[in-house]
């Protein structure tokens, strides 16, 4: 009786730990994350086929745009990329779309769109060579790189 | 970079004789009286027949399945089932153009014939079925 | 007295009906399936000419070689059984003359090809013919002439011939095909252009791999190449002359351009333009450079495919909420939906003939390549896995080559990319060989005639 109540809370705390990492089919871990200098993550990660910013990644974009106007030289590229499981083509279109999503905020909070250029790889560079959901939302991201 | 040469130009099709197919004067299909067919084959005449020929007809498997292509062949046989004469009925259309399908379903058509021979004919009765018309129909292979 | 006579005759003839009586007429309906056997002889040479010609091109037996890219054309065909060699009871010089039928039906070869290669001033020289061996009949000889280093062409071709006559339609064995090959981890893939022959022979690479590459589709004459490229980081579509190697970008876009194809008269490219997060679909007359927007709509608008005639385009666009494929008019009007079954589509690709297209689908989490009619009827699912995409047509609309990538273990290893062909019946799905691992397949048409 006990032994299986420990196995059973094993078990769910394993899950648990890959559940915190995905809220609502967005990653919200930090494996992969870097950072542009301290407290201000350079990545927002995407639900499936879709380029909505959660508020997390709101939170993060600002703390980018905060970063920005501090450092009026520094331009940004940002990096749009989707997971393996969509065809070649419509994945540059998609990691396009996430990208602008991001500049598009940026934007609103000041930053000119000469400062921001957007760049897309779609499926072809992906951050975990994994096939599984976790694996596949830390790919689907914009990632905000600096471009001087 | 591959050869830059036009290589369709080089390849010279300097001989290009195609098969003469062997003439031969197509006859009037005889009309057929409804009121006489209760002369045919009994039917396990029949089924061992067409199971001979299902074995030896290697259908072409490039074959459009949406197409009218049924291939009739008549026949002129022997006692023992070997065929004397094979005649296409519709044979001016192996030789037209556009009819490659049929051509092709034609002579495979010819070939289970030639394949099977001797036929597996009814031990009685030559007179009924010396002449016999077999109709070769693939597409309810080709659609399953 | 008449009467009498009258009588007699109608008796007689219920009695035996002779000339009126019906000729039997037995339906055959049903037959066997299994690939047709025949035999493919080596084409025979004279010491001579075999000593010249291994002088030549350092190849032993070259008529051998000949009859082994034949045999293994028509058998990855799936429609024909090549039989061994060793079964043959004739030589090969006497064959080519004059076949002992009854030795090949032995051997239960349906269809005989003997041929014969000469080398005479500086010219290969090589001539089949193909005989019905049950019929005991000729039903092809061709001969051609060429520089000896088109060998390996050589053998395509009378594959090609062998193929049009027994089938009826042509064939597709005098072809290239042009992809994307990579090499290295998953995360950081090398990929370059190459182009290699139908069957996985001589390929070159046309790019160095600094930078990625993307989606090669021939234009109608094979001698150019419109692809994606990451040049400077700056993803955009450009147009490569395979030939002369110049390379230059299609038109001036301030933003990624991507998913090239050309227009069956090879006139303009069509691809999709990203600007702001929206993608729709232009084209450029490569003439003139005059740029057209074919699509305006927020949605994602990509991956077109022109119909054989021109006067249709199919795309895939997510404007419903989800991936699907649509088809309109050249001009942009008429858009209409024509994918409506469960789960993704993309990638629709118009068939040669033009009365399908074949197309990716990603449904309940595996991918599949189909075909439905160009009005979404009919929808046929030809292979299924866990990732594989961008079908292209063999030149005769009958086999489809695409890629499949692997999926990885629980540490992200075993990653491959592969080429796969499949006839459009579904059937004879076959491991399309490369030198490297391998994607974005796209079929030439036939080089010759």
């Amino acid at each position: 009786m006990f032994l299986s109540f420990l196995l059973s809370a094993c078990a769910t705390q394993t899950s648990k730990k890959i559940d915190s990492q995905i809220q609502g089919d967005v990653y919200t871990g930090t494996d992969t994350v870097e950072y542009l200098a301290d407290g201000v993550p350079d990545r927002v990660f995407f639900a499936t086929n879709e380029s909505v910013l959660t508020t997390a990644s709101r939170e993060t974009l600002r703390k980018q745009a905060a970063w920005l106007r501090k450092n009026p030289e520094v331009t940004v590229v940002l990096e749009g990329h989707a997971d393996e499981r969509g065809t070649r083509e419509y994945n540059l279109a998609l990691g396009e779309r996430r990208a602008n999503a991001a500049k598009d905020y940026l934007m609103t909070y000041g930053i000119s769109s000469s400062r921001v250029s957007v760049i897309s790889y779609g499926k072809e560079r992906p951050v975990d060579s994994g096939s599984n959901p976790l694996a596949w939302s830390k790919n689907r991201r914009s990632v905000t790189v600096k471009a001087n | 970079m591959f050869d830059p040469n036009s290589i369709a130009a080089l390849i010279d099709k300097s001989k290009e004789e195609q098969a003469e197919t062997t003439k031969k004067i197509d006859k009037v299909t005889q009309s057929q009286d409804p009121s006489m067919n209760l002369s045919g084959l009994t039917l396990s005449e029949e089924d061992a027949l067409k199971a001979q020929i299902f074995g030896c007809w290697s259908i072409p498997l490039g074959l459009p399945y949406n197409e009218n292509l049924l291939v009739r062949i008549k026949l002129k046989l022997k006692p023992d089932g070997s065929v004397i004469k094979t005649e296409i009925l519709d044979h001016a259309r192996m030789n037209q153009p556009g009819q490659a399908f049929y051509k092709v379903l034609a002579e495979s058509a010819l070939r289970a014939v030639k394949l099977c021979q001797p036929l597996r004919v009814p031990t009685t009765g030559y007179e009924r079925w010396k002449d016999l018309q077999l109709n070769f129909d693939a597409r309810e292979m080709l659609e399953g | 007295m008449k009467n009498k006579i009258r009588l007699l005759f109608y008796i007689l003839l219920i009695l035996f009906p002779f000339k009126s009586l019906a000729l039997i007429e037995v339906d055959i309906t049903r037959g066997n399936l299994s690939p047709l056997p025949l035999a493919v002889s080596s084409l025979s040479s004279s010491e001579n000419d075999k000593e010249a010609l291994k002088k030549e091109l350092d190849i032993k037996d070259l008529g051998l070689e000949i009859s082994k890219i034949v045999e293994n054309n028509l058998k990855k065909s799936g429609l024909f059984n090549p039989l061994n060699k060793d079964a043959f009871l004739q030589k090969p010089d006497i064959a080519h003359l004059k076949p002992r039928f009854e030795d090949w039906a032995l051997i239960k070869a349906q269809a005989l090809i003997t041929g014969k290669v000469n080398f005479q001033d500086e010219k290969l020289r090589v001539e089949f013919r193909l005989w019905d061996v049950l019929a005991g009949k000729e039903m092809l000889a061709l001969a051609f002439t060429t520089v000896p280093k088109n060998w390996r062409r050589v053998g395509h071709i009378i594959s090609d011939k062998v193929y049009e006559r027994l089938t009826g339609e042509k064939g597709y064995f005098d072809t290239r095909i042009i992809y994307v090959s990579e090499k290295g981890p998953k995360t950081q893939r090398i990929k370059k252009l190459a182009i290699m022959d139908q069957d996985g022979f001589n390929t070159k690479y046309l790019t160095l791999g600094n930078e990625l590459v993307l989606t090669p589709r021939f234009n109608p004459t094979n001698q150019m190449v419109t692809y994606l490229s990451y040049f400077k980081n700056l993803p955009r579509v450009y147009l490569l002359d395979i030939e002369t190697g110049m390379q230059e970008v299609v038109g001036d876009f301030p933003g990624m351009t991507f998913a090239p194809r050309f227009s069956p008269d090879g006139k303009k490219i069509i691809m999709s333009f990203a600007m702001d997060g929206n993608s729709d679909i232009y084209t450029m007359d490569l003439e003139n450079r005059i740029v057209e927007r074919i699509t305006n709509h927020p949605s994602i608008d990509t991956s077109p495919s022109y119909s054989p005639d021109g006067k249709y385009i199919a795309f895939n666009s997510d404007r419903s909420g989800y991936q699907q494929i649509y088809v309109m008019k050249s001009d942009g009007t008429k858009v209409k939906r024509i994918s409506f079954g469960n789960g993704l589509y993309g990638t629709p690709v118009w068939s040669p003939r033009g009365d399908l297209i074949a197309f990716t689908k990603l449904h309940k989490g595996k991918f599949y390549i189909g075909v439905m009619r160009t009005n979404g009827k009919g929808e046929r699912l030809l292979t299924e896995n866990y990732y594989q995409e961008a079908p292209s047509w063999s030149p005769n609309g009958r086999v489809l080559i695409f890629y499949r990538e692997t999926k990885t273990n629980s540490k992200g290893e075993g990653f491959s990319a592969k080429l796969w062909s499949i006839d459009l019946t579904g059937y004879n799905e076959r491991l399309v060989e490369t030198e490297t691992d391998a994607s974005d397949p796209s079929w030439s048409s036939l080089l010759s005639n």
